[in-house]
């Protein structure tokens, strides 16, 4: 038998060597003293292990990477933005149009991709780190959640700062895509707009991913229809695609607007439901 | 055996448990006990469900049929037993865009145990750099980032599933010397799957031998080792010795022969070796598992 000792040595097992991982610190977040194991600090201490939740923690690090992605887009969108506005300054002499609004179909679809990556490439990882599938769940709709508000945020912010240039130099800033929001409506229109539809296209991202993680690239692609379908209603519901609403479903624009944001609010929910219902049971495979 | 909960580690209780794979029995019928606070060898061939057992104790996957307890719970979805399941496969369940101190971040996050302080002696130990990413690294690498991750965990149940394989000898020998020091200092339950059985041998307290999806042999390794004896000294001797036993395997060096018999000596057979000049010796497990795991039926006799 070997020899295991039920008196736990902390450090016993080598030198403290902190060197190699930045920030080395003991589970009760405390910086262990150098040249002290943390496990030693952390006996020595008798304080109270105080961890952040499951839940709050891999939140921060999924939250951290996407807020990294986002920072991306946006550094690679706006100086196209700027630049395009500029060629159609020197093409037609002025910009009557919202330009900045045309990030919007790549706000929609980017966001959506990296939701896909997010769930294929860290279920798998999450599960092993020793985390539930319902915190892993939980985290995502809230980091995906976020991140659609983010985007939205970011954009609405251009389109108004844009509409403010454009004012200044007698241009207009008209919405060419028929929305929700025009561009006489208040800012929080637009932002409810934007939101809608980019939370909606984080959570179908996520809902793509579990479907090709569970049953494979051949039926999730014949599932597509379903899976981006959130999408498509939110952007048919807020006019986005196929114009204004029927007369009939809203008669007013308060009503028109309680009413998508109603419809959002439900296809939402039930997309982020059938995606934390499929995670909650996805095994992880062990063979390739 | 018995599977408590004690403070050197978890014990695992499986009961009737089958794993399907479409037609394909992955695991059939098993029924085991790991005792807490043991280095567990999880032996058997490829295909033999080594892996499946392994991903159902880490809730990888919830069993076709049966019960599954870690520490006395069903680990699926259990929030108490999840981040004290640390299953390491030698693929790696790493970010590969990551580097490897924020992966060891993430660890650190999710394990109430995690000792950031070991993890950094180790990958001194293994020459990894944090800065490096694990998509980038080699496999020998990889599989040694695996181990910093399983050890430095310390969860009260580590299982290390061919984490060792990439790995050169050196540095599968830093691996060994690792666990067994920092096993001695903070007791847990190692369950230990491998096919180095020679070099994993001197490591481990039980075994469980599963082949085909059944265990085979689940007893502690002492024990095992004196189900059988090898015979050593002049071939004429040693051949008219074990004439009539079971031989298992059998070395030659010049004048000189090394026979694996399967079974305990009778009365008396120890004073007949030592008058014929031969030098008697536990039997080693790789024999006794190839022997047990090379044939299509083993009845129940044979396994002890």
């Amino acid at each position: 038998m070997i020899a295991a000792s039920s008196t736990a040595v902390p450090g016993a097992s080598g030198a403290p060597g902190a060197s190699g991982v930045p920030g080395s610190r003991s589970a009760t977040g405390a910086p262990a003293a150098p040249g002290v194991p943390a496990s030693a600090a952390r006996a020595a201490s008798g304080a109270p292990v105080a961890r952040r939740s499951p839940l709050a923690s891999t939140v921060r690090r999924l939250g951290a990477h996407q807020l990294r992605m986002l920072g991306w887009f946006w550094l690679i969108a706006v100086p196209c933005l700027v630049l395009a506005t500029v060629v159609v300054d020197r093409v037609l002499g002025s910009v009557d149009v919202a330009v900045s609004l045309y990030a919007r179909q790549a706000a929609i679809w980017f966001p959506f991709s990296q939701a896909i990556v997010l769930v294929v490439g860290t279920l798998r990882v999450a599960v092993a780190s020793g985390r539930t599938r319902r915190t892993f769940a939980r985290a995502t709709l809230v980091v995906c959640a976020l991140n659609g508000l983010a985007y939205a945020l970011v954009l609405t912010g251009m389109a108004l700062a844009e509409r403010a240039v454009h004012g200044s130099l007698g241009w207009e800033s008209v919405i060419t895509d028929a929305q929700l929001a025009t561009e006489a409506s208040p800012a929080w229109v637009l932002l409810l707009d934007l939101a809608i539809t980019f939370v909606t296209a984080n959570l179908a991202g996520l809902l793509v991913g579990i479907v090709y993680l569970r049953v494979g690239s051949g039926w999730a692609t014949l599932a597509l229809p379903l899976t981006v379908g959130p999408i498509i209603v939110v952007q048919y519901v807020s006019g986005g695609w196929v114009g204004p609403l029927p007369i009939g479903w809203a008669s007013s624009t308060a009503g028109q607007v309680t009413t998508t944001a109603a419809a959002a609010a439900l296809v939402i929910a039930l997309t982020a439901a059938a995606y934390a219902a499929l995670v909650r049971t996805a095994p992880i495979r062990t063979t390739s | 055996m018995s599977a408590t909960t004690t403070d050197v580690g978890w014990g695992v209780q499986l009961r009737a448990v089958t794993q399907r794979y479409g037609p394909l029995r992955a695991l059939d019928d098993v029924t085991l006990d790991v005792r807490p606070g043991t280095i567990t060898g999880l032996l058997g061939r490829n295909g033999s469900g080594k892996t499946t057992l392994a991903a159902l104790l880490a809730a990888f996957r919830r069993p076709t049929s049966g019960a599954v307890l870690v520490d006395g719970e069903d680990p699926w979805e259990s929030e108490r037993v999840a981040p004290g399941v640390c299953f390491v496969r030698e693929s790696g369940d790493v970010l590969d865009d990551w580097c490897l101190t924020d992966n060891l971040a993430v660890a650190a996050d999710a394990r109430p145990t995690f000792d950031p302080a070991f993890a950094a002696e180790l990958l001194d130990r293994f020459a990894l750099a944090g800065d490096r990413r694990p998509g980038r690294l080699s496999r020998g690498q990889r599989s040694a980032f695996g181990i910093v991750l399983g050890l430095a965990s310390r969860a009260p149940l580590t299982i290390l599933d061919e984490v060792h394989l990439g790995l050169d000898a050196p540095s599968r020998y830093t691996f060994y010397d690792a666990l067994v020091s920092d096993y001695a200092a903070h007791p847990r339950t190692v369950v230990l799957s491998s096919h180095l059985i020679d070099e994993v041998d001197r490591l481990l307290e039980d075994v469980v031998l599963l082949d085909a999806g059944r265990v085979l042999v689940a007893d502690d390794a002492e024990v095992l080792r004196g189900s059988g004896v090898t015979v050593t000294g002049p071939s004429a001797a040693v051949e008219a010795f074990v004439a009539g036993r079971r031989v298992l395997a059998t070395q030659r060096l010049g004048g000189t022969t090394r026979a694996t018999v399967h079974g305990r000596l009778g009365a008396g057979d120890d004073a007949t070796a030592r008058a014929a000049g031969l030098e008697l010796g536990p039997v080693p497990l790789q024999d006794l598992i190839v022997h047990l795991t090379g044939r299509p039926v083993v009845t129940g006799e044979e396994n002890r």
